[in-house]
């Protein structure tokens, strides 16, 4: 009789060179079909002495096993070989650009609005709107401003009827606020404001955040600290220097100027600041008594403060704009650098 | 407001440099807006004198002089060749000598060496005001007084070294209008000594009425004129200017020197901010009053305007009419001339009311006006009476006349209850009594202090009628102050407080986290804010866009058809004119600028007001804020793994599906757009916008080689979300059949669907349109729809009959409603 370990190793050494799954079943056929080698041997056994059988039967099914081992191990080696095959047939150029849609963008002056009242928004202010067109009472005269004084003049006021004007300033909506809501109050007013004037720093247009805030325990102290706190995180610049000076807004008193240190040149002097290493940013003050005590206000109760910023001086520190015009003229090349 | 440093400082000391003392007026409120030296840096130029002056013997344009350049009359004298045409012999006039460096444009320099000039050796040049650079011309020499001493340095004879400071005054500060009032600023600033001029009495030399015929000025204008002085002044002399040293004051003021009665009024408004008026004493006939003007009245101004007067100004008439607006400007009528022998000068006080908002109406321009409206020092007026007919008497010599005074100085202002407890309060700071006490001493201030009021309060009701009311026992410190006349801006406790923080500096006071009442804020989640809105568009590959609100005319015309639009009264621009009842017309224009730009592909939208006029009690405009899209070229941007489709209806339609499905579509006509493909917008049977193409028309007209699809919409629309409702996701299968009818090719689809929502059972949970078919096999104004319909029941497995039971009772509705025909 063979040596069936003699049959299995030859077996083997066939199966490991084989790579189509049709030449894997011949093979498999030859030793372990039904006229295979290895089924032969098991056949003969009936020959053998009954004391010599188990042993012989032994050896051949260990036989059979490696042979069936190697079989399997190639057809799986094979399978994953035709595997490979086809994924990588299916392979991408994954460096393509994507398909479909890309994103638009916001205005830059939008994307800063947002912003300056996510900011605000985050320390409890509401965020209201109003009109545009608005009375000269509002506009004016309910913010301390009569006719003919002399601050009228500082507006350079479109006129589009014989009271009513293309509002100069957010401020009047402290006025409609006020009267709206109960107090203690606490609000910011983005908005598009019109003022007579057009040239290199100049559009008839803009905006404006107007910012309000009475209750029983507003100081000029914590008003400075709410505006600094605002500019360090509005600009991310946590050791932004900022100065306050005395100024005149009619709506407030005491009136401040807020400056802030370039935030260009970091207050050395440059074309952004003119050389002074300070920039006007904003003008606030605490609400003057005159504008509280006619909506019935207690101003012994409550005090308030208030200030207004230019939006689009705001957008051109913060993302570097050198010419205002820039953002009306909606030029798409220069839109598209704010995605 | 520009001031010499040199004049301030005579008036108040001072020991900063100018960096420093401009930063402590900055602080202060005062912001300087320049420092400017009034001359250039130049040296070893000094005051010579020509000795003789000879033709150049090679150039006829030229002169060969001696000069003498030192102080010492035995000195050589120096020979120098000068170009001048005004050269002469006698003159003296600025020197520059060899080794001086003299200023040119832009920064360079010239050194003046010896050296020969037409073969004659020069040995320095002779100089103009330009040439020194401290004049923008000149015509020849620069010709220095005869009393200037030979020999000392030019910069040292004109007083060079000056200063001039510009400052921005906010309108409160009137008061610092003038030298005095800033070098009284700087002393409450600095806390440095005050050394204003000590003004003295004319004694008059002319007798009231002598030869004159007037005596007093009839007041008929009440509290806008309250006082009035004035003085006849007669002449002894008219010189044609006035002497170097008030020249220069002036223009280093930033006034222009004219001639001495006009440079003395001039120079009395500019040192103590008081206006005067010098008319033509002959000119003035009978009685002078101050009157409002009458309905008709004219007058013919200084500067050559005739003006139509207005009866809320303010005049000073003679018996023949007005003679000049008053605190404004004078008439020519009455104007001093040449011939003037004798003036009457004017020093009156006017309330800021009644000049305020005047030179605006009449386009004037004028100093005294800018001070009036600002407010003058009320108790002035005969200080500065003095101090001008002084200065006129010293330029032109003469004999004055007694002031005569009309009327009474208006009340003074009540005094005012300052508590140290509020200002603690208010500007979040404490302070002691006495360092409030020092603050209002270095401003000047009247006040008294009383301790425990009110119980030891010592005041009559009337004077403390604006502020008795505040106080209470627990104001254990409060000031009494009177406000200065001259401070217009100072009137209530505020004001007081400001000056306090403003003295301290209010870099001083702490910058401090805000002190309040800790609460969340409402927050509506049925309001979708327009910065949700604006994001969804941009996720959608539209760019953000900012118009101007006022717009063209002929845009209202073509794009709303609106002929009454909201018009600008004063536009900056024609094609500013109106305001916008629609954002295309700023889309079309921000489409047309880009694509002269080359930009292929635009998708840009707007969120922003438009204005109607509207017939309402509370506002005659209606003011609605809008959402625009424009979208015009390939829908998709070019690339590589699709094919190019320009952008139609449908994708617009699918845009604003996104942001609000509930909206019902209706073909309609839009002024604007593609009559065929436009269609009204309704939310709730309300008609909200419009969605189409833009007309064929206007594209042409704006230069657009297609049209593109156009989208208005009002934004409250869109704002308004409902909230969420739960109801529980079925347990049973769903079954899908589809449904394939043939209807008329006119009848719109949106009206099938309708109809088979409204008829389907509960158990319908989806209908949708998957198929459009016209064509081969189908008759001729026909078309096939095929709807997918998903079925599923709450409560069990739907049966073939259930489901045949719906998709006939469908069938049936869409035969008898649109005689549809079932496509097998």
């Amino acid at each position: 009789m063979l040596d069936p370990h003699a049959i299995a190793a030859e077996a083997v050494a066939v199966l490991g060179d084989i790579d189509d799954p049709a030449t894997l079943e011949d093979v498999k056929a030859r030793y372990l079909g039904k006229a295979g080698s290895l089924t032969e041997l098991m056949k003969q056994l009936g020959k053998l002495d009954v004391a010599e059988r188990p042993a012989a039967g032994a050896k051949i099914n260990e036989a059979k096993q490696q042979v069936e081992a190697a079989l399997n191990a190639q057809r799986e080696k094979i399978a994953n070989r035709e595997l490979e095959k086809k994924l990588s047939a299916e392979a991408l150029d994954v460096t393509l650009p994507g398909r479909g849609l890309h994103t638009g963008g916001l205005h830059p002056v939008s994307r800063t609005l947002n912003r300056i009242t996510d900011l605000f928004h985050s320390i409890g202010f509401d965020v209201a709107d109003g009109p545009e067109i608005e009375s000269d009472h509002y506009n004016f005269t309910a913010l301390n401003i009569p006719a003919n004084h002399p601050a009228r003049a500082m507006h350079d006021t479109f006129y589009v009827g014989t009271h009513d004007v293309l509002r100069t300033h957010t401020s009047p909506m402290q006025v409609r606020y006020l009267e709206s809501h109960l107090l203690p109050v606490k609000v910011i007013v983005p908005g598009r404001v019109y003022r007579c004037d057009s040239d290199m720093t100049h559009t008839p247009m803009f905006h404006q955040v107007e910012g309000l805030w009475v209750a029983e325990k507003v100081t000029f102290a914590g008003l400075k600290g709410v505006l600094v706190d605002f500019m360090r995180r509005f600009f991310e610049q946590e050791e932004l220097r900022a100065r306050f000076r005395p100024s005149f807004f009619p709506f407030t008193e005491p009136s401040a100027e807020m400056d802030i240190g370039c935030v260009s040149c970091g207050g050395a002097g440059c074309r952004v600041c003119s050389g002074t290493g300070w920039l006007e940013v904003l003008g606030c003050g605490m609400v003057h008594p005159n504008v509280l005590e006619p909506l019935g206000i207690d101003t012994e109760k409550y005090i308030g403060f208030a200030f207004g910023l230019g939006v689009e001086r705001l957008a051109m520190l913060r993302y570097g704009v050198n010419d205002l015009r820039l953002f009306f003229e909606n030029d798409l090349r220069f839109l598209a650098q704010f995605r | 407001m520009k001031v010499s440093r040199h004049w301030l400082q005579e008036w108040v000391h001072i020991e900063q440099d100018n960096a420093a003392l401009a930063h402590l007026l900055t602080m202060g409120g005062l912001e300087v807006e320049a420092i400017d030296s009034v001359a250039p840096a130049f040296s070893k130029v000094v005051v010579a004198q020509v000795l003789t002056c000879e033709k150049h013997p090679q150039a006829d344009r030229l002169h060969l002089c001696t000069v003498q350049v030192s102080s010492d009359p035995n000195a050589q004298p120096l020979q120098i060749v000068c170009g001048a045409p005004n050269v002469k012999a006698g003159l003296k006039v600025p020197c520059a000598q060899v080794g001086a460096v003299l200023p040119l444009a832009e920064g360079k320099t010239l050194e003046i060496k010896e050296a020969p000039v037409r073969g004659v050796v020069s040995s320095g040049m002779l100089c103009s005001a330009k040439e020194l650079g401290i004049a923008e011309e000149s015509d020849g020499l620069l010709i220095l007084s005869d009393d200037t001493p030979v020999g000392i340095s030019l910069r040292e004879a004109l007083d060079l070294d000056d200063t001039a400071f510009t400052l921005k005054l906010t309108p409160n500060r009137g008061d610092c209008l003038s030298v005095k009032g800033l070098a009284r600023e700087v002393s409450a600033i600095t806390g440095q000594e005050l050394k204003l001029p000590v003004v003295q009495a004319i004694q008059a030399q002319l007798l009231a009425g002598q030869g004159s015929g007037w005596q007093s000025v009839n007041l008929q204008a009440g509290s806008a004129c309250p006082i009035y002085l004035g003085r006849v002044i007669r002449l002894a002399s008219r010189p044609k200017q006035s002497p170097a040293w008030l020249r220069q004051r002036l223009e280093r003021s930033g006034i222009r020197p004219i001639e001495p009665v006009v440079d003395a009024t001039n120079y009395g408004l500019i040192a103590l901010g008081h206006p005067t008026h010098a008319f033509d004493h002959a000119k003035l006939h009978g009685q002078i009053s101050v009157r409002l003007a009458q309905e008709g009245e004219e007058l013919e101004l200084l500067n050559g305007s005739q003006v139509k007067l207005r009866t809320d100004s303010l005049l000073i008439a003679d018996e023949k009419g007005p003679m000049a607006l008053a605190g404004v400007m004078g008439g020519q009528a009455s104007s001093v001339s040449e011939d003037t022998q004798e003036i009457f000068l004017e020093c009156a006080w006017f309330d800021p009311d009644a000049i305020a908002g005047r030179t605006r109406h009449y386009t004037l321009n004028s100093e005294a006006a800018h001070r009036f409206e600002r407010g003058v020092d009320p108790a002035g007026v005969m200080e500065v009476m003095e101090f001008v007919t002084s200065v006129l008497l010293d330029l032109c010599g003469g004999e004055a006349g007694p002031v005569i005074q009309s009327g009474a100085l208006p009340k003074p202002k009540a005094i005012v209850p300052v508590r140290l407890a509020r200002i603690h309060r208010v500007l979040g700071l404490h302070f002691n009594a006495e360092e409030v006490k020092a603050l209002f001493g270095r401003l000047g201030l009247n006040f008294a202090v009383q301790e425990d009021i009110p119980a030891q309060l010592d005041l009559t009701p009337e004077q403390l009628k604006q502020g008795a009311h505040l106080l209470s026992p627990k104001d254990s410190t409060v000031f009494l102050v009177t406000p200065p006349s001259y401070r217009f801006d100072l009137n209530i406790e505020a004001d007081f407080i400001e000056e306090v923080a403003r003295l301290h500096g209010y870099d001083h006071i702490p910058a401090e986290a805000p002190q309040g009442e800790l609460s969340l804020l409402p927050s509506r989640e049925s309001l979708r804010p327009s910065k949700v809105i604006a994001q969804s568009l941009v996720q959608r590959d539209y760019q953000e866009v900012i118009t101007y609100s006022f717009i063209d005319r002929d845009w209202e015309k073509d794009f709303s058809a609106n002929d009454h639009p909201v018009e600008v009264i004063n536009p900056i621009a024609s094609q500013m004119a109106v305001m916008r009842s629609s954002l295309i017309g700023g889309l079309v224009a921000t489409l047309s600028s880009n694509l002269k730009r080359r930009q292929e592909r635009v998708r840009i939208f707007e969120i922003g007001r438009t204005f109607y006029h509207q017939v309402d009690e509370n506002s005659p405009y209606l003011q609605t804020q809008k959402l625009g899209v424009l979208a015009y070229g390939p829908v998709v941007a070019e690339q590589w793994g699709q094919a190019a489709r320009g952008v139609d209806f449908f994708d617009v339609k699918a845009d604003l599906e996104a942001l609000a499905p509930e909206l019902e579509y209706q073909a309609a006509s839009h002024v604007a757009l593609h009559p065929g493909r436009t269609s009204v917008l309704k939310h709730q049977g309300k008609e909200v916008g419009w969605l189409g193409e833009l007309h064929p028309v206007l594209a042409k007209k704006y230069d657009l080689p297609h049209a593109p699809i156009l989208l208005e919409i009002d934004l409250g629309v869109l704002e308004r979300l409902s909230l969420p409702r739960f109801s529980e996701p079925s347990r049973f299968q769903a079954v899908r059949r589809d449904l394939a009818v043939v209807v008329d090719d006119a009848l719109p689809v949106g009206d099938v669907l309708s109809a088979l929502k409204d008829h389907a059972p509960p158990s319908v949970v989806d209908v949708g349109l998957f198929d459009v078919y016209r064509g081969t096999g189908l008759p001729e104004g026909k078309k096939s729809l095929a709807f997918s319909m998903t079925l599923q029941d709450q409560d069990k497995t739907l049966t073939d009959a259930d489901i045949e039971a719906v998709t006939s009772t469908l069938t049936a509705v869409l035969e008898q409603r649109f005689q549809a025909v079932l496509r097998q």
